[in-house]
C-alpha cells in the first residue's frame, strides 16, 4: 500500500481564490446561524447595532466583535450553544480552576470534521493506515487524547490509548507493541527519551518513525533533541480546546510552519493593544473564527497565542496558509508540561490557605526534560523560625490546595517574611527560566 | 462557472433575501432547500435578473452579469426552468421546444429538437398533442426540454418535484442525473430536501432568506437540524415531552 500524502487532497490543495470563495460563504452562514441561534452573540450585535449582513467580503470581519474565554465563561455551561441539547454529542470542559469552566459542545458532523482534520494533520506528518500510535495524551475532559486517538482511528491507524502517566509501563508498551508513532507533549517525549536511557534501552529497541507533538511550545533546539534520541521525525500540531481541540494546524514534511485549516478556521493576527488587524506576515495575537462548526460558532476568538502568518509555496503541496509555532501569550497564562497555569490560580489557592501571606513568586525551569514549577511564599517571622510544626502543617496544606486546583503538585518553599521583591504597580511574580 | 456574491433583494420594505452566497462549479449538481417563503424562487429569479437585486453581484463564467438583462443572460448559457413548469399549454409539445429555441438559427433547432426526443422519448410520442394534455410529469419533461433548447451550460430548476407523484419525482430527478453525468451544471431549489440532496455534490439550506447551513450534500442528509425542519423527522424526546 502506497503512502498517503493528503487526507482530504481537494481541500488542502485548492487554488487560495477558489477556497476563499468557501470561507466568505462558511463566514456568512456562521455569522447567519450565530445571530439567529446564540442569544449571546444576538445581544452583542445588537449593541454594537449591527446586522449579519455586514460581511460582504472577507474583510469585512474585522467589523465584528470578539469573543473571549470570559464570554465561554459567562455563559456556563450551554449558552454558547447554536443546537439544542439533543443535537449535542460529545462535551468536552475546561477544568475551571479559575472561575466558571469554560465548556464545548460538538454535534455528529462537527465531530466527524474534527476526525478529518487531525487525520488531514497526522497525514500530513507521514502517519498511514499501516501505523501504530501511541497516544500519551491524557483522555477526559481534555481535548487532546480523544482529538488525535479518533483522527488516527479515522485514518485506519492501530491507535493504543496510553493515556499519561507510568513512564516505564509506557515504554514496555512501545517496545512490546511497536508503536510507530507517539503522541506527547514534547516535554514528556523527552522525559521518555531520559527514561530509556536511564533503563538501558537503546533506540534502535522501538519501533518509532514519527513524533506528533503539541500543546505547549517549543522550538527547533527541542526538536532536534527528540529526534536524535528516539529516532523519530517530529511534528508540531496546535489547538485550542474551546475551538475543537487539536486539528486546527499542524506541520508537514517541510517543517517550516504550521499549515492551518484555514477552510475551517478563519486567522486572523491583531495588534493585541490596539486590537486592530495586522497586515498578513506581521506578529501579533492569533484570533481564529470557526467556518463550520454547527454545535457552537464562534466569532473572531482571541486565542492569546502570539505568531506570524504567511503564504509560502509548500512543497508539500498544501495551498493552505502556515503559522509560525505560537510562541509567547498576550496573557500570563504559564504552560507547565502542557498543563495551563494561571498565576491567579496560585493567588486563589494561598487566600484559602490559613497563614499564607499573598506575596508569592513563582519561578518555572527545567529539571530534565520537564518543566518544574516552584512557588515561593512569604510566611511571618514566628512560623518561620518558632513553629516547626505549624510550619510543616503550613506547607503540607498549601501544597494540597495548589495541587487541588493547578492539578498538578507543583514544589512549594516558605520564606521568611518580606524577603521577596515588592513591587510598585504591576506585580512580576513570575520568573521562567525556560530557554525555549 | 457561476459564483453569487453577498445578494440582498427586497420586495419594498420586506427583505426577502439576506447577504445570500452560493456557488456552483463547473460540472457540480448542487441543490438548494428550504421551506415555502424561505426565498428560493426569488434567489432564481434574481439570478436571471427577473427581479432586480438591492446589493451583491452575480458572476458567470468568470464574467460579471449582475445587471445583464434577462435575455443576454440566457445568451450567455444560463437557462431556467420555472416554477410550475410554465408550459404554453395551447401550443403542441414541438412548438413548446421550438419556442425555447426561438432566437436560434432553424438548422441548430432541428439537431437540438432530435436530441430532446432522444433524451425524452414521451415528448417525440407527444409531439403533436397540446402541451395541457400532458400529464404532470412529462409537463416537467417538456419544461427541462424546453429550457435546454438554448444548449445552455447551467441549468436553473425551481421545484422540480412540485405538485408530482413520488414516483414520477424519481423519473424527473433520473433525467436530471443523465444531464448531470453528460456535463450540464445544474443549481437546484426545493422543498423536498431528501430528492434534492440524494441527487446533488453539495448543498444548501436558506431559512427566512438566509443561508444558515452548507455542506456536502451527503453531510445534509444526515444533520439532525435538516432532518427535523425538512425531512419531516420532527419529534421530541421523552424528557422534552
Amino acid at each position: 500500500m502506497g503512502e498517503m500524502k493528503f487526507w482530504q487532497k481537494d481541500e488542502e490543495t485548492m487554488p487560495v481564490a477558489q477556497r476563499q470563495v468557501f470561507q466568505l460563504e462558511r463566514l456568512q452562514t456562521t455569522v447567519n446561524r450565530a445571530y439567529e441561534k446564540v442569544d449571546f452573540y444576538r445581544k452583542k450585535f445588537d449593541e454594537l447595532k449591527i446586522k449579519p449582513d455586514i460581511i460582504g467580503e472577507l474583510s469585512d470581519i474585522s467589523k465584528l466583535p470578539f469573543t473571549t474565554k470570559q464570554d465561554l465563561r459567562d455563559n456556563y455551561p450551554y449558552g454558547m450553544f447554536a443546537v439544542p441539547l439533543r443535537d449535542i454529542v460529545r462535551i468536552h470542559s475546561s477544568s475551571g480552576t479559575t472561575g466558571k469552566p469554560t465548556v464545548v459542545g460538538y454535534t455528529a458532523s462537527d465531530l466527524q470534521q474534527w476526525n478529518d482534520l487531525v487525520s488531514r494533520i497526522m497525514v500530513a506528518g507521514g502517519v498511514s493506515r499501516e501505523d501504530i500510535v501511541h497516544v500519551s495524551f491524557t483522555y477526559g475532559l481534555f481535548t487532546g487524547g480523544f482529538g488525535l486517538h479518533y483522527g488516527a482511528e479515522n485514518i485506519g491507524a492501530s491507535v493504543i490509548p496510553v493515556s499519561s502517566g507510568n513512564t516505564s509501563r509506557q515504554l514496555a508498551i512501545m517496545e512490546d507493541y511497536k508503536s510507530t508513532v507517539l503522541v506527547a507533549t514534547p516535554s514528556y517525549a523527552l522525559h521518555i527519551a531520559e527514561t530509556m536511557e536511564k533503563a538501558g534501552i537503546g533506540k534502535d529497541k522501538l519501533s518509532l518513525k514519527i513524533a506528533l507533538l503539541g500543546s505547549e511550545p517549543w522550538g527547533d533546539k527541542v526538536r532536534a533533541e527528540i529526534e536524535e534520541r528516539l529516532g523519530v521525525q517530529a511534528f508540531d500540531n496546535y489547538g485550542l480546546s474551546e475551538l475543537m481541540g487539536p486539528g486546527i494546524s499542524g506541520e508537514c514534511e517541510c517543517k517550516s510552519g504550521l499549515h492551518i485549516n484555514e477552510d475551517f478556521f478563519y486567522p486572523e493576527i491583531i495588534d493585541p493593544a490596539t486590537l486592530q488587524p495586522l497586515p498578513l506576515g506581521e506578529k501579533g495575537e492569533l484570533v481564529l473564527t470557526t467556518l463550520k462548526r454547527e454545535g457552537m460558532p464562534l466569532i473572531r476568538y482571541r486565542t492569546r497565542d502570539i505568531t506570524r502568518l504567511y503564504r509560502e509555496e509548500c512543497s508539500c503541496g498544501r495551498t493552505l496558509i502556515k503559522m509560525e509555532k505560537a510562541k509567547g501569550r498576550t496573557d500570563d497564562m504559564l504552560i507547565i508540561n502542557g498543563v495551563n497555569v494561571f498565576p491567579s490560580q496560585v493567588e486563589e489557592a494561598l487566600s484559602k490557605v490559613d497563614g499564607a501571606s499573598p506575596h508569592y513568586m513563582i519561578f518555572v525551569r527545567k529539571r530534565g526534560a520537564l518543566d518544574e514549577m516552584e512557588i515561593k511564599v512569604e510566611v511571618t517571622e514566628a512560623i518561620f523560625f518558632d513553629e516547626m510544626k505549624k510550619q510543616k502543617k503550613l506547607l503540607e496544606d498549601l501544597t494540597a490546595q495548589l495541587a487541588k486546583i493547578l492539578l498538578f503538585k507543583p514544589k512549594v518553599n516558605l520564606v521568611m517574611g518580606q524577603t521577596l521583591e515588592r513591587f510598585e504597580g504591576k506585580a512580576k511574580r513570575v520568573v521562567d527560566e525556560r530557554n525555549i | 462557472m457561476l459564483e453569487v456574491k453577498s445578494l440582498s433583494v427586497s420586495y419594498g420594505a420586506v427583505q426577502a433575501l439576506s447577504n445570500v452566497s452560493v456557488h456552483v462549479a463547473p460540472g457540480e449538481f448542487v441543490s438548494l432547500i428550504g421551506s415555502n417563503g424561505a426565498g428560493k424562487t426569488t434567489l432564481l429569479n434574481s439570478i436571471m435578473n427577473i427581479i432586480g437585486k438591492s446589493k451583491g453581484s452575480v458572476t458567470f463564467d468568470g464574467k460579471e452579469v449582475t445587471k445583464l438583462r434577462t435575455p443576454n443572460i440566457v445568451g450567455k448559457g444560463m437557462a431556467i426552468v420555472p416554477e410550475g413548469r410554465r408550459i404554453f399549454s395551447n401550443m403542441t409539445v414541438r412548438e413548446n421546444l421550438e419556442m425555447g429555441g426561438f432566437k436560434r438559427p432553424a438548422a441548430e433547432v432541428k439537431t437540438k429538437l432530435h436530441q430532446m426526443f432522444e433524451l425524452f422519448p414521451v415528448l417525440e410520442e407527444r409531439q403533436t398533442q397540446t402541451a395541457g394534455m400532458l400529464s404532470g410529469g412529462e409537463q416537467q419533461m417538456l419544461a427541462i426540454g424546453r429550457a435546454l433548447m438554448t444548449a445552455p451550460k447551467l441549468l436553473l430548476m425551481d421545484e422540480p418535484s412540485m405538485g408530482l407523484a413520488p414516483l414520477v419525482i424519481k423519473e424527473v430527478y433520473e433525467k436530471l442525473k443523465v444531464l448531470a453525468a453528460g456535463g450540464l451544471t445544474i443549481l437546484l431549489v426545493e422543498q423536498n430536501a431528501t430528492m434534492a440532496l440524494k441527487y446533488a455534490q453539495r448543498g444548501y439550506v436558506l431559512e427566512n432568506g438566509r443561508i444558515i447551513l452548507q455542506g456536502k450534500a451527503s453531510e445534509l442528509l444526515g444533520d439532525n437540524e435538516v432532518k427535523r425542519a425538512y425531512l419531516g423527522k420532527e419529534y421530541k424526546e421523552k424528557w422534552e415531552r
